[in-house]
């Protein structure tokens, strides 16, 4: 039934339609049980409207001429007006029935007619949403990796501390240049130091092949063992470095001998040069 | 006003078999056939829509008894169309005379007052006998906004309408049978 039927079958019941238009109507009614009950319940609300002052100065005229000048309808708005009362008096009882959880269900679960308006509003909020969650998680990835980066870098200066090398130059016995005690030179190996480079100058060997350097400690307490020996030449000269594992360097005073390669004839090695030092592990 | 005093006294059982082969199904068809066509005269502004609804019964079960053919138009129509031609027949001439509506309220016999009480009780009874979503729903339909509700339900104002109607039928039907068993249990306090 749509509007316009509504307002053609408002006149019937208010008795407003010619006799001609009528008919049609009186014949459906006789023929279509569902149609007449739509215009039963058509009835209802327009004796309902009456009540509640709904209906226009016209349709209230004519309601007023028909309805209660009909003892039958009549009781029919009489009965609308006590059950109108019988709910106001029920209302009360019914919504303390209602518990808050079924409000909220019925609330998400009732169809609405805005749901574009309501998907418009939230379809921004959610990019905007889903925009920032992505800027955070990038956020949080990109300090992650800084942070795994600053983990290496820690690591590899901690690997790089653990394989600390120190160099030290050694002057010729005799020379006061550094820091003598009793004229020998003084390497003092700081606590992290993994390697000890003793570096002194020599005359230019003519070669840097087929050098070698024996340690020898003065207190005997090792061994003396043979060391390679680097020999880089300069202009006029040659720099000699030996390495050697700071752990093989207890506190003590040794002598290096830098030698030469003996030649094929013979067994004896010549020292090129002679290096005292003391060791003082810091 | 009982029911039982509306059905025919000379209509066999048989005879409502028209309306349904099942005897208790026919028995509520007539009823519902019979509360039809007072509403359906009342529409025509019959003077005495109970009465012309009987008249229109009577005469219509009389004719089927001497084998009047409804297989046509059904015995919806068939009876329907008796009352048409009762409101042509001149049903409709009655002086038009206003009722106000407060005049029960405010000028009440106390047989009146009475009866307005017990048909208050019997409605707030038959209320409470209904299902809670039906009940729920009368109640919001009577005291909210309507247009709001059939939105909210998904429902066409007609849709809604009709629901509601057919609850308020429910309403009714039980105030009736609350109101006879009143009148009952009074009657047997009477006589004894």
């Amino acid at each position: 039934m749509n509007r316009d039927d509504e307002s053609v079958l408002t006149r019937y019941l208010l008795g407003d339609l010619p006799l001609a238009d009528q008919a049609p109507i009186d014949e459906r009614l006789a023929r279509d049980a569902s149609y007449f009950e739509s215009l039963c319940a058509l009835e209802d609300e327009l004796i309902l409207k009456w009540h509640r002052g709904e209906l226009s100065d016209d349709e209230s005229r004519l309601f007023t001429l028909t309805y209660l000048s009909s003892p039958g309808r009549h009781a029919r708005v009489w009965s609308t007006h006590e059950l109108i009362d019988a709910i106001e008096r029920a209302k009360p009882a019914q919504q303390a029935r209602v518990s808050i959880w079924s409000r909220v269900g019925r609330w998400f679960t009732a169809p609405r007619l805005a749901p574009q308006f309501a998907l418009a509003v939230l379809a921004p909020v959610l990019v905007a949403v889903m925009g920032l969650a992505v800027y955070r998680l990038n956020t949080v990835m990109s300090q992650l990796k800084r942070a795994e980066r600053d983990n290496v870098e820690l690591r590899q200066q901690n690997a790089a501390a653990q394989r600390l090398a120190i160099a030290f130059t050694l002057s010729p016995v005799g020379e006061r240049s550094q820091e003598a005690t009793d004229g020998t030179n003084v390497v003092r190996i700081p606590r992290l130091a993994a390697e000890v480079w003793l570096q002194f100058q020599i005359a230019d060997p003519g070669t840097t092949a087929g050098f070698d350097a024996v340690l020898e400690s003065l207190e005997r307490t090792r061994a003396a063992t043979s060391r390679p020996a680097r020999v880089g030449r300069t202009d006029a000269a040659a720099l000699v470095t030996v390495t050697l594992a700071a752990a093989d360097l207890p506190d003590g005073d040794y002598v290096l001998r830098l030698r030469r390669a003996p030649v094929p004839s013979s067994d004896i090695r010549d020292i090129v040069a002679t290096r005292a030092f003391r060791v003082i592990h810091e | 006003m009982t029911d039982d005093r509306d059905l025919p006294r000379q209509t066999p059982t048989d005879l409502l078999i028209i309306l349904d082969p099942d005897p208790d199904r026919a028995e509520l068809a007539y009823r519902d056939l019979r509360r039809e066509l007072v509403r359906f005269l009342e529409w025509q502004r019959c003077a005495e829509p109970e009465e012309a609804a009987q008249e229109a019964l009577a005469r219509g079960f009389k004719r089927i008894v001497e084998g009047a053919d409804t297989s046509t138009s059904g015995p919806r129509s068939y009876f329907f169309g008796i009352a048409k031609n009762l409101v042509r027949e001149g049903w409709r001439s009655r002086k038009v005379e206003l009722l106000d509506p407060a005049d029960l309220e405010r000028h009440p016999s106390s047989a009146r007052h009475i009866e307005q009480v017990e048909a208050r009780m019997a409605l707030a009874e038959a209320l409470g006998h209904l299902g809670a979503s039906e009940r729920r729903l009368i109640i919001r339909y009577y005291t909210e906004d309507r247009v709001a509700l059939c939105q909210e339900l998904g429902l066409t104002a007609g849709g809604l309408r009709v629901m509601v109607h057919r609850i308020r039928r429910k309403i009714d039907d039980a105030a009736r049978t609350e109101d006879r068993r009143r009148l009952g249990a009074q009657g047997s306090a009477a006589v004894d």
